[in-house]
């Protein structure tokens, strides 16, 4: 198992977090998350792994499905996050290809308390503004959104993201996504988001 | 030498520890995901008390990193006692860069204010909120106040500003005045005059918000949908100035303070001091875009 040294727990994770927080706040706007050289298990995209160094630590809990207990392993060992079964995980960590039965456990919170809802952090082969061949075109609306923004994603299922628009049906109970991809693009989808595809 | 040793630690980057600031920006980013709705934080022991701009605070120290630009104002001044001493503290505990000039920060906390200078989508404005709860007038225990929101239930609300126009002829809601944000949940937009309401609306930047003392975070992303709860026919309205002139720029259509003499005459001033400055530098800076403020500036050039 890797420890990484590189990441700089202070000053790195400052800088992510405000790259995701920039994507959160603006749905569509594709951020790069790639300026540190870390070693995860070839099982999670480099963007990922960022994303649960910058956010994961003791206080939280997270879930890497049964044929990926490398990427368990590596957030147990660099943030201390504990690991939970996907039904009570704070963060999932999901492949793109993957079915949605993981996804379909996620915490969405309740009505008093929806912020205890997930974060649900997903790999895909890649994320453009640009047409891509076989790619699902996914539109977004909402806040955070002027207007429509359209973006495609290749190497994802659409069980995926239907499973989520399920989850985020009785807003403000959800799930909030982070789609990251094969070259350091990240994508997020907050459950306030109301976005189509096909 | 019998040396001070209690307190003789070295304290982190911004302040706060990593792990409260990781649970922070966690809560930050769940904020972003339901605007309005206000989630529950730790809001660590800071070296002023709770209800001095400690939420602010957090949040700002959770954000800041070291290319920032950060810019702090009170009541719309950059030179008051509470902009004064929180901006040095976050001086020194991060060595960031500080500014007056609103165009040049990336990073502004504020006490009730927006700056009359338009935002952009490369800043962030912090506000400092002491009530974060607008049904706290209408009900007092939190637990009830969660069931109304979850159930969207703002009844309660509506009757009490129907009841404040049967009383007084007006809504008298004043500064906080509160709004609904993405057409779900009814927020204090914290005591901003009613003339900053309107800018809430689909801004380029976004708006996070943080009371220390009720624990309290909660956000509102750019391109967001906010309105001023109003009724058909009583319908919200902004503060006016009539005729008033700033004394000291000659200025009109900017949110003006009305400051006493030793000789008790008056005179207005625009509240604003970066605005006035520039003002005063014939640098016309460039305003928000909202029909109410539209309005105002029609008037005047009718």
């Amino acid at each position: 198992m890797v420890r990484e040294t590189a990441y700089d727990e202070v000053f790195d994770s400052q800088r992510h977090f405000r790259i995701i927080m920039d994507s959160m706040a603006r749905p569509g706007k594709l951020n790069r998350l790639h300026d540190v050289v870390i070693h995860p298990p070839p099982e999670i995209n480099p963007a990922s792994a960022l994303v649960g160094l910058a956010l994961l630590n003791a206080d939280v809990s997270c879930f890497s499905p049964a044929d990926a207990e490398a990427v368990a392993a590596y957030f147990v060992a660099n943030t201390a996050s504990r690991l939970q079964p996907a039904a009570e995980a704070d963060f999932l960590f999901l492949r793109g290809d993957a079915a949605s039965g993981a996804l379909a456990q996620a915490k969405t919170g309740t009505l008093a308390y929806p912020d205890t809802g997930a974060f649900v952090v997903i790999d895909v082969v890649q994320l453009s503004k640009q047409p891509v061949a076989d790619a699902l075109v996914l539109r977004l609306a909402g806040p955070g959104v002027p207007g429509e923004e359209t973006v495609f994603v290749r190497g994802l299922n659409a069980d995926l993201l239907a499973a989520i628009r399920d989850k985020n049906a009785e807003y403000p109970l959800g799930v909030d996504a982070i789609l990251t991809d094969q070259e350091d693009r990240i994508l997020c989808l907050p459950r306030s988001n109301r976005f189509s595809f096909g | 030498m019998i040396a001070f040793q209690k307190f003789n630690t070295q304290f982190n980057f911004a302040f706060i520890d990593e792990s409260t600031k990781r649970e922070i920006r966690r809560k930050l980013l769940k904020a972003i995901c339901i605007p309005g709705y206000q989630v529950p934080y730790s809001s660590p022991e800071m070296p002023i008390a709770r209800g001095w701009g400690t939420g602010g605070l957090h949040v700002t120290l959770s954000l800041i990193g070291r290319q920032d630009v950060f810019k702090i104002i009170d009541q719309g001044s950059d030179a008051s006692v509470n902009a004064c001493n929180l901006r040095d503290f976050v001086r020194r505990t991060t060595d960031c860069r500080t500014t007056f000039d609103t165009r040049e920060a990336t990073l502004i906390q504020s006490r009730h204010r927006i700056t009359e200078e338009t935002l952009s989508e490369h800043q962030i404005l912090v506000f400092q909120v002491p009530q974060p709860e607008p049904l706290r007038g209408v009900e007092r225990y939190e637990r009830k106040t969660r069931e109304m929101h979850g159930e969207a239930d703002y009844a309660k609300m509506w009757v009490s500003l129907y009841e404040s126009y049967v009383k007084y002829g007006d809504i008298m809601e004043g500064a906080g005045y509160p709004v609904k944000v993405n057409e779900r949940y009814i927020m204090s937009p914290s005591p901003i005059p009613r003339w900053d309401v309107p800018n809430l609306n689909h801004s380029q930047c976004l708006f996070l918000f943080g009371a220390g003392r009720e624990k309290r975070l909660y956000a509102v992303p750019p391109h967001t949908t906010v309105t001023p709860l109003e009724f058909e026919d009583v319908r919200f309205r902004t503060e006016k100035f009539p005729g008033i002139r700033c004394a000291m720029s000659g200025a009109e259509g900017a949110f003006m303070d009305e400051l006493y003499g030793e000789d008790t005459t008056s005179r207005h001033v625009v509240n604003d001091s970066d605005f006035l400055d520039k003002l005063l530098a014939n640098d016309e800076p460039p305003r928000w875009e909202n029909p109410y403020l539209r309005e105002v500036l029609d008037g005047l050039d009718g």
